[in-house]
């Protein structure tokens, strides 16, 4: 039931490792989150994919198809790349027209829905769009086409919150339709509550793969607690760490897995207040390198 | 200043050092090459009487007053022609750094981060003026440091200068371009074009009456007269860059980012671009149009002069003999194939602009999401490759047609338009070589494609020179017009023909081979 495969992509440029044995699988219908900080590997993978770059070793298979015996491919797939470059001369609407009759595609309906949806212009040439704007031309154009998978490299980046909704609305559409979709992020919150699962990547390693819960294990999350007593004994405590105090308020970072132990700790503490901050990636890495620390 | 001027040497220093080391470099070669090649006095003088007429004024200026010494004839054959570059060097650099730079959002970037207007314009200026400077430096200290017979420090000097403040000139037109005009295609568009339709104007006054000819600076160059009478007074015309450098701050102080003085909004129609040869077409019609244009006017300006030449030779013996060749042809024929070589030449500029195109888009990251849709790569440059060798034959064409209707008149020229089409269809294959060369460079390597312009470049050198001086045929030999049948003066040979034709191919093929394979930056 896989939709895309990868198999130990390698990929080097120079003496930069940019991926490094990659191996993941997106199944069909599910939203991916493809996580890690700039420079981790996630555009090298993605642009292996749509075959701008070819690997140095490993496989990549779609729909169970190995993609070098497969010259038509690219139907099934639509990609937004992260820093989208548009024809300046033209016009929003003309790019968009250009890409629905190259992948030979007319839903106009949809077309003006998804114009109406995402505020844009289209009348405006492209040279006078913001990046957010050219990434929204470029989103419009790949929700149009009916490919099986979907490729997201840092969607967001560029759109303000609310333009930020209707693409999540409508990745959730694609899915409903039994879409893959694929979402690549430096920012864990952004895709962590789209996502059916996430793979994490750093110094092109894949180094978790799985649902965000059962990651738990590696992540923390930072809570935010007044209470009546002094709390500053809890410093001490093994899973409690980058204890700090700003104010009134003390912010602690909790292993996830403990969660039930800080809790019984605070307590009798006489907590008045409680308040969770979503896992960083970055905290989510601080863990990772210390459990190796540990068990090594 | 400081922080913006050394964020845009960062950006820019390759290109200019490029620049410097290309066009100091071609001038530098030069010297050498001429000296010793006509040893006697008498041997120049009967060169300059060569070069006294019209065709050849129009091509390189006015023959100077006094001995027709090496370093005159340096000079003489150089300046004017080398202001081109100069000039096109000037155009480039402010583009990218102005114009471009503004449509990229850069500027708008910086100001946000606190830089002023004056910081920018001033930091323009100083690398507007430093590389010119810089250049000036290399070619005076290459002169004097060759050291030969005839070339004086003072004359050196004043070629140095010259040809700074030629390039200087062009800097601050593009800057004052930047201003009026809405987008760098525009600014550089017409900035270049101002470049060619001074020379063009030139080559018309310099034929007719040098009088008319002071209002193009490439005049103010032929007018200095160095390594002769040096006369450093006709320096002063440039002043009038001070004029510009101020009216160039003026505008760009007094308008806001990304608004322009003249603008103009063509197209309100959604026009219906349905496939990647569509996009560029649409993309690349003003590059391919003013080409064309222009491809019209050299046709019309060498055609236009063909009368005068006639009798010219006819009392020019030296010339006659010298154009009689081996095979003992109408020497006016022969000479004006040599020119119909040179507009060959010419011609495959812009098909090489349209095959760069694919990097352009390669570059902006457009590629990759053009490549991600169901088009193949390989048909993307397979489209340029084609489309480059239509229009490139198209402009010989063109020329060859508007020369043609432009030396009607002519008396004594038995040329037919029959023989102008064959002269088109002759360089029609090493045309498609070079697209095919470019085209292979591509599939290798963005980096290394600057090679097909550099080997375009030297054919335009060698073939050029060879008109003047007659310059070994080794040189020549090195490039694929050597071996073709000097259409109309010979006729077409169509065994080399067919394998340049077939070689150009080949490279082309290999090209699309190695495209498909290579990763896209
Ligand atoms: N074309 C390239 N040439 C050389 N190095 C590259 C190239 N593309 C990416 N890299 C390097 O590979 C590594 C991974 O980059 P990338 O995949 O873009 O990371 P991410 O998208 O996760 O931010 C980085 O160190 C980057 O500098
Ligand atoms: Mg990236």
């Amino acid at each position: 039931m896989s939709m895309l495969e990868l198999k130990n992509l390698t990929k080097t440029f120079g003496s930069t490792v940019a991926a490094d044995d990659v191996s993941f699988t997106i199944d069909k219908g599910e939203i991916f989150g493809f996580i890690g900080p700039n420079g981790a590997g996630k555009s090298t993978t993605i642009r292996m994919i749509i075959g701008a770059l070819t690997q140095d070793s490993g496989s990549i298979f779609l729909d169970d198809t190995n993609i070098s015996k497969d010259r038509h491919y690219k139907d099934n797939i639509s990609y937004v790349p992260g820093d989208v470059n548009l024809w300046g001369n033209l016009t929003g609407d003309e790019v968009i027209n250009f890409f629905m009759k190259v992948r030979n595609y007319k839903n106009t309906a949809y077309k003006n829905e998804l114009i109406e949806k995402f505020r844009l212009d289209p009348k405006k040439k492209c040279k006078t769009y913001s990046k957010g704007n050219r990434q929204k031309v470029a989103l419009i154009s790949a929700f149009l086409t009916d490919a099986k998978l979907l490729i997201f490299d840092e969607p967001t980046t560029g759109l303000d919150p609310l333009m930020e909704r209707s693409f999540h609305e409508e990745v959730a559409r694609a899915k409903s339709e039994g879409k893959s979709i694929l979402l690549s992020s430096h920012i864990l919150s952004e895709v962590e509550k789209l996502s059916d699962r996430i793979a994490i990547i750093r110094e092109g390693k894949i180094i978790e793969t799985g649902h965000l819960d059962e990651l738990s294990h590696i992540t923390r999350i930072e809570y935010i607690i007044q209470a009546k007593e002094d709390l500053s004994k809890l410093d001490e405590l093994p899973f409690v760490h980058e204890f700090r105090v700003e104010g009134e308020d003390t912010h602690v970072l909790i292993d996830n897995d403990k969660a039930h132990d800080f809790l019984q700790t605070l307590y009798p503490l006489k907590p008045t207040k409680l308040q969770t901050l979503p896992p960083r990636l970055e905290d989510i890495f601080m863990r990772y390198y210390e459990g190796g620390r540990d068990g090594s | 200043m400081r922080h913006y001027l050394s964020m845009l040497l960062r950006d820019t220093w390759f290109r200019i050092l490029m620049w410097l080391i290309g066009t100091g470099g071609l001038t530098l070669v030069v010297p050498p090459a001429f000296d010793g090649l006509y040893s006697t006095a008498a041997e120049r003088e009967a060169l300059r009487a060569t070069l006294d007429n019209p065709a050849m004024v129009a091509l390189v200026g006015p023959v100077p007053p006094g001995e027709y010494t090496t370093a005159v004839m340096f000079s003489h054959e150089m300046l004017v022609f080398m202001g081109i570059i100069h000039g096109l060097f000037g155009i480039m650099i402010a583009n990218s750094i102005s114009r471009k730079m503004e449509d990229q959002g850069l500027l708008e970037y910086v100001t946000s981060a606190g830089i002023t207007r004056q910081s920018i314009f001033g930091s323009q200026l100083v690398i507007g003026i430093g590389m010119n400077l810089l250049l000036g430096t290399v070619i005076f200290g290459g002169l004097t440091i060759m050291n030969i017979d005839s070339f004086g420090i003072s004359g050196n000097l004043l070629y140095a200068l010259g040809t700074s403040l030629f390039g200087l000139l062009f800097f601050v037109i593009t800057l004052i371009l930047a201003q009026l005009l809405p987008a760098s295609e525009w600014s550089f568009g017409v900035s270049l074009s101002l470049l060619l339709l001074f020379y063009l104007y030139r080559a018309s006054t310099d034929v007719i009456n040098t009088d008319y000819s002071v209002i193009s600076p490439y005049h103010w160059l032929s007018r200095l007269e160095v390594y002769s009478s040096n006369i450093y007074a006709w320096l002063w015309p440039f002043a009038i860059i001070l004029v510009l450098i101020a009216a160039a701050w003026v505008l760009f102080a007094r308008r806001d980012l990304d608004d322009a003085y003249l603008k103009f909004d063509l197209h309100k129609k959604t026009r219906n671009i349905r496939s990647y040869p569509r996009l560029q077409m649409t993309g690349m019609k003003v590059l391919v149009t003013s080409w064309m244009i222009g491809m019209i006017l050299i046709g019309l300006s060498y055609g236009s002069i063909f009368g005068d030449l006639d009798s010219f030779i006819g009392d020019t013996p030296f010339l006659a003999q010298a154009m009689e060749g081996e095979s003992g042809t109408n020497p006016l024929v022969q000479f004006v194939s040599t020119l119909i070589l040179v507009t060959a030449v010419v011609g495959a500029v812009p098909a090489l602009m349209i095959t760069s195109r694919i990097m352009t888009e390669e570059k902006s990251s457009r590629l990759e999401l053009l490549m991600s849709t169901r088009i193949p790569r390989a048909a993307m440059l397979n489209f340029h490759g084609i489309y480059a060798a239509l229009i490139g034959v198209l402009g010989i064409f063109l020329s060859m047609v508007s020369m043609y209707a432009a030396s009607m008149a002519a008396e004594g020229i038995d040329i037919t338009f029959g023989d102008y089409v064959m002269a088109a269809v002759n360089y029609a294959s090493p045309t498609v070589l070079l697209v095919g060369l470019s085209m292979l460079l591509i599939g290798l390597s963005m980096k290394l494609h600057i090679v097909a312009w550099l080997y375009l470049l030297y054919s335009f050198m060698v073939n050029y020179l060879g008109v003047i001086v007659g310059i070994d045929e080794v040189w020549q030999q090195a490039t694929p017009f050597y071996f073709l049948a000097e259409v109309p003066s010979e006729n077409i040979e169509w065994a080399p023909w067919l394998i340049i034709l077939g070689i150009g191919i080949g490279l082309g093929l290999a090209g699309l081979a190695c495209f498909r394979r290579r990763d896209v930056a």
